[in-house]
């Protein structure tokens, strides 16, 4: 019954990756009235927001749906030699340590994140893309389930604390294109509106008029249990008000954050006072209000369309894969939106503090081969505080991995390492980048 | 499809119907809203168990009790067609969230009134763009940006009725709140149901000290609900 709901979600495919996404086009902003209003200026101050005595470690994945060509996770140099991509030696650079990635994309990153670069092979071993009809398969499904569960929320459960909102994702869909269960009490859930989100956690300015947050969560409280019987008669749609219940209540219940303003995130993202998140820069913009003020452990960002990053093109056999992938990360040649100029901005801003710990990942879920095809396994980019900047099981010059690359466990081993997660949740970490 | 194939369809439903739920109001205790027992008149109301009346019985399985008298039909490939057939009982799995679309005229049905804040929250309902589809799903934010709006109208819901202005108690609560959730529900509550709102009506939200804004909560805890976001 889900899977037909979520490919009900899912728009038509946007094969080559030109056409406006479904959220692209959703008329009539939100105004920014209604989350605006209201609001105080807090400036990019919260460099000093200590939520508690030890630091607090966040893991931000943003996930290039149909693949990410190699040559921007690190290793461009692969690709030099023969041309590969079109890749020149006036369009690399060396970023240090064996990193080397695209001058005007990945190569624009902050100092900061050109010295904490991990690049991290993963080699899965399909080839395939997950799709509505290719549910139980593909890398998307291959790099996300752990099983039946997904790795997202198993990491913001390993990763604990206090945060009501501990794993999220925007997007226009959910992580591999199904809704992922609830992993020991922490369950995936979507952010579609900024200004909701503030105010749901009470980072905004207190309102006179508006409801009690105590008394909005004893109320919430009963009006789950009115909707106990109703959810236990219809566990197929209604089970993930469930966890809506949970967290609205347990959101409500803390105590407020500092404000995190939505001028402020508006103005640093450029999102023209728009709280719906329908845009690229919204959902990077997302990410900061969930860490900010929810303190969110797991944030998935995975682009609009189905396998938007999918570039088959080629010319006289070699593939286009680089300058398709570099103009929709610069949102030149008709591909709309810049994404790299909101990633810079989130990196830029979060990054670097003194009281958190957060990684952020880049990936697809395939390298992009000479062909113009899909290779069996991707490499993500890693940054963060802790991370050491080189390459880790990386790709040749026909972007195919050595048989002795780590698969999935071992990328999400890395990732719990880098965000010093106590114990091994998912065992041995092979990727000495990431200690 | 053919006559023939529509009637035999409607013997294999019929069969299949009486093989999970011999009993309907046995299962689900009856319900309104054109439910599997009940008139299908959503205003309908009657006694616990009856048509129409309040649901107040778990339904003691999810799935059918007994195997379906249905035939089975064997695909070209030799497997049979009916084996990964979902095993539901009657009435499960109904429930669907309401659309964005429907809540203004949701609202001003039982309220009188639309909230203002609801024009703008497009996006807290996912609401899809025109000629698209998107099955409606809540999430923590999403359902805390429901209760504000829904509070938003209850309050003025609740500003000059005489039945607000002064503190619930046992017993205006028990009324009001049945009264509350018939209208919102299409269907009377269950005890344990109202029970809830009571509950929260005369103790839980004790320290808000403005009779009509406490009322507010009340209303608001009951738009608040599956059983008023689902149809």
């Amino acid at each position: 019954m889900s899977r037909s709901r979520d490919q009900r979600r899912v728009r038509l495919a946007s094969e080559d990756g030109l056409r406006l996404s479904r959220r692209g086009i959703l008329k009539g902003a939100l105004a920014a009235a209604g989350a605006a209003a209201g609001v105080r200026l807090a400036g990019r101050g919260f460099e000093g927001e200590a939520q508690a005595a030890t630091e607090t470690s966040h893991f931000v994945h943003i996930f290039m749906n149909g693949g990410l060509n190699a040559l921007f996770a690190g290793c461009a140099n692969q690709f030099l030699t023969n041309g590969t991509f079109g890749v020149t030696s006036s369009n690399v650079k060396n970023v240090g340590g064996g990193v080397y990635t695209d001058l005007g994309t990945f190569g624009t990153f902050s100092p900061f994140a050109l010295s904490h670069w991990g690049a991290v092979g993963i080699r899965h071993l399909n080839a395939l893309h997950t799709t509505p009809q290719n549910l139980n398969s593909g890398g998307e499904h291959a790099i996300l389930k752990d099983g039946s569960n997904c790795y997202l929320n198993e990491l913001a459960h390993a990763m604990g604390g206090d945060s009501a909102f501990k794993a999220v994702y925007f997007g226009d869909r959910p992580p591999a294109y199904q809704d992922q269960p609830t992993y020991q009490g922490v369950p995936l859930q979507r952010v579609s509106d900024l200004g909701d989100a503030i105010k749901a956690l009470g980072a905004a300015t207190p309102d006179p008029n508006a409801p009690d947050r105590t008394l909005a969560a004893s109320a919430l409280a009963a009006a789950q249990a009115a909707s106990k019987r109703q959810i236990a008669a219809n566990p197929g749609q209604l089970t993930p008000l469930t966890d809506a219940y949970d967290t609205a209540e347990a959101g409500l219940r803390k105590p407020p954050p500092k404000p995190v303003t939505f001028s402020d995130i508006s103005t640093a993202y450029g999102l023209g006072g728009k709280t719906a998140v329908t845009s690229y820069a919204a959902m990077l913009a997302g990410a900061e209000v969930m860490i900010r003020a929810a303190g969110t452990n797991v944030v998935n960002i995975t682009d609009f369309g189905l396998a938007s990053w999918d570039f088959h093109q080629t010319s006289g056999g070699a593939s286009l894969n680089g300058t398709y992938s570099r103009e929709k990360m610069l949102g030149t040649s008709g591909f709309g939106a810049n994404r790299i100029a909101p990633i810079k901005t989130f990196i830029d801003r979060m990054l670097d503090l003194p009281d958190r710990n957060v990684v952020v990942c880049i990936s697809g879920e395939l390298v992009r081969l000479p062909s113009g095809d899909h290779g069996d396994g991707t490499v993500a980019a890693m940054f963060g505080k802790y991370v050491k900047q080189g390459v880790s099981f990386g790709v040749d010059s026909n972007a195919r991995f050595n048989s002795s690359t780590p698969g999935v466990k071992p990328f999400w081993a890395a990732a719990a390492a880098a965000l010093k997660v106590p114990g091994q949740p998912f065992g041995a970490n092979p990727h000495p980048l990431f200690t | 499809m053919s006559h023939s194939t529509g009637y035999a369809i409607g013997l294999f439903l019929a069969a299949a119907v009486a093989a999970c739920a011999p009993d309907g109001d046995q299962l689900l205790g009856g319900g309104g809203n054109g439910g599997p027992n009940g008139s299908g008149d959503p205003n309908a109301q009657g006694a616990p168990g009856t048509s129409g009346g309040p649901g107040d019985a778990t339904p003691p399985t999810l799935e059918c009790t007994a195997k379906p008298q249905g035939r089975a039909y064997i695909g070209f490939d030799g497997a049979d067609m009916s084996a990964a057939r979902d095993n539901e009982n009657v009435g499960i799995n109904r429930a669907r969230l309401k659309p964005y679309a429907a809540m203004q005229s949701e609202y001003q049905r039982v309220l009188g009134l639309v909230p203002p804040s609801l024009a703008g929250s497009a996006e807290s309902f996912d609401s899809p763009p025109p000629r698209w589809f998107i099955e409606a799903r809540q999430t923590g934010v999403s359902l805390s940006a429901i209760f504000d709006i829904s509070f938003e109208g209850c309050i003025a819901f609740t500003k000059d009725a005489a039945d607000y202005a002064a503190m619930p108690d046992a017993t205006s609560a028990a009324t009001m709140c049945t009264s509350l959730m018939k209208k919102a529900w299409n269907r009377t509550p269950s005890p344990d149901e109202s029970a809830a709102c009571v509950t929260l009506a005369t103790s839980q939200l004790a320290s808000e000290a403005n009779p009509r804004r406490r009322w507010a909560y009340v209303c608001a805890s009951v738009l608040s609900s599956s059983n008023f976001l689902t149809f």
